[in-house]
């Protein structure tokens, strides 16, 4: 035991201390948890451009101007913004703990600072195309000039009983205008129309809002520590996520495991590490140490996602036990995919021919990627409660059943688990067999009749 | 005196080649025994059925009192034919994790590395990484590897090949010192001229199976010289060949490269008498009986081989020239 603990112990080791692990498993989540404050650090400080200028107006109808120059007043602006900021609120629960101060400092990031926008009505029958040309000579910043020319058509607001549908308008405004100020600008003119049309036609402006609005409740989920509101969107991003970190580390050790595999028999130090241990000391060495590599990387992954979900007070979405379920599918998982993956590094003399014994390994491991879109709509289906007893995708397709919104009855997971385990033993002991062989044999690379020959022999 | 190794009736084939065949062999303790034969004759595969990497298709083994070498693997040194290093790792640390796999542990271990690194003289290479090492090197560290645990029994398969003459003597210095300690040590090759020189045993073994199992001395008691070396005064002369030709017991007498040669019937003229007579017969400025070598005692044991076989025999056994010059400078 001693000599596989010393195997393992190299083995990790000199994983884990290389560039591409460091990079893989400790850098790239290290940047991302530092890149989201830093970037929105960034934002923060980038004050967006207080936009100066002129909205021109040609107006026939004379009832959209008005209402244009009261929407677009600072007033009015701070006023949506700060309804923007409560309605976020409500939708995203997580960011309820953040001080109000900085709520509305992120919004104001988000949105710019206010901006100062005159309205200048023309005559109703000025030249649209004269008045664009206002916006070729403006100058940035100059409250005089011209940033933006709104055209209402004349049958925008009121239309003839013959005409089927009301006149629209045409909004022209100045190269690079901040994305923001457009909407802004383009939301006045449509809400000003509206309330035109509203007023013509003889309904109140609030009795249609209230008639056209319905505030829906939140659609809540009953727990058994009570009410919660509904992650239908997570219940289905969930078990995609879990799936893909039991599958990711169970390739991550496999990958690993494949490529020291060959480089210990082109190097041919693995006659001299036979000196000292037996091949199914090695093997079962390396494959410990390469499992804690796996391990590892679902560790800081899986770490990094939940720290999220608390982040966002979705902590409860994810059971203690279901992280003690993933670990042992990652066990079970690992057991035979990795397993095979070693036995195939150890047929052949370098990556390129291990191609041919990944490409079947490959093919089964893509059958998750597909289920990963079926399994937790019909986590129950047939067809999931099948997949998820068969061998070596069964602790795959089980995860995805386990964090799902109908998770299966205990049996089907214990069920599922002592299948996978069964299938990790024998493919360990048929990997075992193709190692002892494998491992001294160099030259031309066996096809697989040789390696069942192989089996045979060991 | 005990067996460090008994090996009875052993076999093992790959698919259709039968790699050893009948194999029975026993090493005493103590004793530094040459497995010598050409290249593919089994060799190799019984020095890793003997280390319990290949596993035998019938026969019995046993190393070290053990029915198998994985009981007594820290009781093995074993520098196998294939060499490899971990081309990363750096030369102190790969042999801290070779000794830790042998059992050895902190702080003799570290000792140990640094004792040896200095008596290869690689003390300043501790902290390279072996990928950094040349060939030589590499070998020497894995000889050190081998070593590490001072083990009973010492397998060196092939450890002079490629080796430049300076380590190559310096090497065979390291090995007749681990004899010298009591250590068995068995010396695996296929350069006939390397056992001779330091073996006190030879095994030989061609196609799988053996076919010489004696001492040094027992082989040359058993091979009697049969050629007799001798330089006339006067070089050239046909004369003194003829004389010579003309005595009891030799066959021919022949001018070579070497010089002139007197080939001999032991039987009816012994090599000293030989001498003697040769002596007496003509003015020389030398006489010697040539000793038979391994070389040529393994061809003789292969007679039923072709022709042209022998001859391919013979170059597999003779080394390169080189090693052959080095062996006999670190034997004077």
């Amino acid at each position: 035991m001693k000599r596989i603990l010393h195997v393992a112990g190299r083995e990790f080791a000199s994983t884990v201390l290389t560039k591409g692990f460091l990079i893989g498993a400790v850098v790239v989540p290290a940047i991302i948890a530092v890149a989201i404050p830093v970037i929105i650090f960034i934002i923060s400080q980038q004050k967006a451009p207080a936009v100066v200028g002129t909205v021109a107006i040609i107006d026939p109808t004379g009832e959209v101007a008005p209402r244009l120059t009261e929407y677009l007043s600072p007033e009015a602006i701070a006023e949506r913004r700060g309804e923007l900021v409560r309605q976020i609120g409500e939708a995203m629960p997580g960011l309820s703990g953040a001080p109000q101060g900085s709520m509305d400092q992120a919004m104001a990031m988000a949105s710019g600072e206010l901006p100062q926008l005159t309205v200048e009505v023309l005559p109703p029958d000025a030249d649209f195309d004269q008045a664009k040309e206002r916006i070729r000579q403006a100058v940035k910043n100059d409250p005089d000039s011209t940033i933006a020319v709104a055209r209402i058509d004349r049958d925008a607001v009121e239309k003839d009983d013959a005409q089927e549908r009301f006149g629209a308008f045409a909004l022209t405004v100045m190269p690079r205008l901040d994305e923001r100020i457009i909407s802004e600008i383009r939301g006045g003119v449509r809400r000003g129309v509206l309330d035109a049309r509203y007023e013509a036609n003889g309904f109140e402006k609030a009795a249609i809002q209230a008639l056209t609005s319905v505030d829906a409740q939140d659609t809540t989920e009953v727990t058994e520590d009570g009410e919660r509101t509904s992650t239908s969107a997570m219940s289905f991003i969930l078990p995609v996520v879990m799936m893909m970190l039991v599958l990711g580390a169970v390739f991550t050790g496999g990958q690993y495991l494949l490529t020291t595999t060959i480089e210990e028999k082109s190097n041919r130090v693995v006659e001299v590490l036979l000196s000292a241990v037996s091949p199914t000391q090695l093997m079962a060495g390396k494959i410990l140490g390469q499992m804690l590599v796996g391990l590892s990387m679902l560790a800081i992954y899986s770490g990094v996602g939940i720290s999220a979900l608390i982040a966002f007070s979705l902590g409860d979405l994810i059971s203690p036990l279901d992280l003690v379920w993933m670990f042992l599918f990652f066990l079970t998982g690992y057991g035979m995919i990795a397993s095979l993956m070693a036995a195939a590094g150890a047929a052949v003399n370098d990556l390129r021919e291990a191609q041919t014994f990944m490409t079947p390994i490959m093919m089964f491991m893509m059958i998750p990627y597909l289920m990963m879109l079926v399994v937790p709509r019909a986590p129950n289906s047939m067809l999931s409660v099948t997949m998820s007893f068969i061998p070596p995708i069964s602790p795959f397709i089980m995860m995805l059943r386990i964090a799902s919104n109908d998770p299966p009855p205990i049996w089907q997971i214990l069920l599922s688990l002592a299948v996978s385990a069964v299938g990790a033993v024998i493919a360990i002991w048929l990997a075992g067999k193709i190692f002892r062989v494998g491992m001294l044999m160099f030259g031309k690379p066996p096809d697989f009749r040789t390696l069942i020959r192989w089996v045979r022999m060991a | 005196m005990d067996d460090a190794v008994v090996i009875e009736n052993l076999r093992k084939t790959f698919g259709p080649k039968v790699a050893v065949e009948g194999l029975d062999l026993r090493v005493p303790t103590g004793t530094l025994t040459g497995l010598i034969g050409p290249n593919g004759a089994g060799k190799s595969t019984t020095i890793r059925m003997l280390m319990s990497i290949l596993f035998p298709d019938s026969g019995t083994l046993s190393v070290l009192g053990k029915r198998s070498a994985l009981e007594s693997k820290d009781r093995i040194g074993y520098l196998p034919e294939e060499r490899g290093v971990y081309r990363k790792m750096k030369v102190t640390q790969f042999l801290k994790y070779m000794g830790k796999l042998k059992g050895l542990s902190d702080p003799e271990l570290g000792n140990r590395v640094r004792d040896w690194l200095d008596r290869v003289q690689l003390s300043d290479a501790a902290n390279k990484k072996c990928e950094e090492l040349s060939k030589g090197m590499q070998q020497k560290v894995q000889f050190i590897a081998a070593v590490l645990h001072e083990p009973e029994l010492l397998i060196l398969d092939e450890p002079f090949s490629g080796l430049d003459p300076v380590n190559l003597r310096l090497l065979q210095q390291l090995m007749v010192e681990q004899h010298k300690q009591g250590r068995t040590v068995i010396l695996c090759t296929h350069v006939m001229f390397q056992a001779e020189q330091m073996c006190e045993r030879i095994v030989m073994i061609n196609n799988g199976q053996k076919v010489l199992d004696a001492s040094i001395q027992e082989i040359r008691a058993a091979h009697e010289p049969s050629v007799v070396l001798f330089e006339p005064v006067e070089p050239g002369t046909a004369d003194a060949a003829s004389r010579v030709e003309r005595l009891d017991g030799i066959e021919s007498v022949e001018q070579t490269k070497e010089g002139w040669v007197a080939h001999i019937d032991p039987r009816v003229l012994p090599a000293p008498q030989a001498v003697r007579a040769i002596a007496q017969a003509i003015e020389v400025r030398s006489v010697a009986a040539k000793r038979v070598t391994l070389e040529d005692v393994f061809v003789e044991q292969v007679a039923g081989e072709s022709a042209a076989r022998q001859a391919e025999i013979r170059d597999a056994l003779r080394g390169s020239g080189d090693q052959a010059e080095a062996l006999e400078g670190a034997s004077t």
